[in-house]
């Protein structure tokens, strides 16, 4: 009798453990989920240099003021080559924390460098520590009324 | 249930927990050294739309035709023939190899591709110049991803067809 109920308890605990087991699993699937629902969005991290860039380098050839050739309108990706000068730049691209780079490609090759104590360097020298775009694009260049085909460069580099 | 199954019980549930709290902890943890990115590509396509529109704005030297004229004209010709060369000339140029080394300009008239022009791309040229043919493969998988981007905009046809040109570029992910 005594052996019995030995033999019975064992069969309890070892179902009990069964069902224990189940319910750790479920129980970890269940914390699991919340731990990444809750975990995901406080964690979520938006990396917005490639916005930004892609906003800086829009301003560029979009605003008049900037590069973008005018008469009674303004054509957005036909570069005004009067306006392709270190001077003309520094005005209309007013971000000290980025280092700037224009390269424009005609018959001719001039390069601008703007805020040059961060790209006096090669450009974008330490990718650790600066987050850098090379952007090429084909433009179209006014030179006095002739127009003639392009490739307008453009790096940017920022500190990250 | 006896007292001391009870407690054996209670005793193993404590450790279970403890077990899987840890194992929850060291998994995020180390999820939590490279933080969730989302990176922000939008505004790629204006760039994609400035190169397709200077494209359509270039000046040619058939009949002074900027390419848009010339791909109406050479859909009323059906012959295509200097609209590739100048094409391929432009964009074989403007897109290197080593960056984008994919691309193509497509013709479409209601539901018909009138042409398609494109670089002549083969997954060799995605190889790096390394003499380990395992980095080979690596840079094909994965690696060296190309992100691609696509550009449409319609022209008038001499017959007032709408002629949508549609331009794609291949780029590798830096």
């Amino acid at each position: 009798m005594a052996i019995k109920l030995y033999k019975k308890g064992i069969f309890n605990l070892t179902k009990e453990w069964v069902t224990w087991i189940v319910y750790a699993i479920m129980f970890f699937v269940i914390a699991s989920t919340i731990i990444i629902i809750v975990y995901i969005p406080i964690n979520y991290e938006f990396k917005i240099d490639g916005l930004r860039h892609s906003l800086l380098r829009q301003h560029l050839i979009y605003d008049k003021n900037c590069l973008a050739y005018e008469d009674e309108r303004t054509y957005p990706g036909i570069i005004d080559l009067n306006k392709f000068s270190k001077a003309n730049l520094e005005r209309c691209f007013d971000a000290k924390d980025y280092g700037l780079q224009l390269t424009l490609k005609t018959n001719s090759l001039s390069t601008i460098k703007l805020n040059e104590q961060l790209n006096k360097f090669e450009f974008c020298f330490d990718k650790k520590n600066f987050y850098c775009t090379n952007t090429t694009l084909y433009v179209l260049v006014n030179n006095n009324g002739n127009i003639e085909p392009g490739v307008l460069k453009i790096n940017l580099m920022n500190q990250k | 249930m006896k007292k001391s199954q009870e407690e054996m019980m209670f005793v193993f549930s404590l450790i279970l927990i403890s077990i899987v709290l840890t194992i929850a902890f060291i998994t995020f943890t180390l999820i939590g050294k490279n933080s969730v990115e989302a990176k922000i590509y939008a505004l790629q396509n204006n760039e994609l739309n400035i190169n397709l529109l200077n494209y359509l704005r270039t000046n040619t030297s058939v009949n002074n035709f900027s390419i848009a004229d010339l791909t109406a004209y050479s859909y009323y010709n059906k012959n295509y023939d200097d609209l590739e060369r100048i094409t391929k000339d432009i964009f074989n140029n403007f897109y290197s190899q080593e960056k984008c080394p994919v691309w193509s300009v497509t013709g479409i008239v209601g539901n018909n591709e009138i042409f398609k022009f494109s670089s002549d791309f083969s997954l060799s040229k995605l190889r790096t110049s390394t003499a380990v043919p395992r980095a080979n493969i690596l840079d094909l998988f994965g690696v060296k991803r190309i992100n691609y981007l696509e550009a449409d905009a319609i022209i008038p046809g001499f017959n007032q067809e709408k002629i949508k040109i549609r331009l794609i570029e291949g780029c590798l992910n830096e």
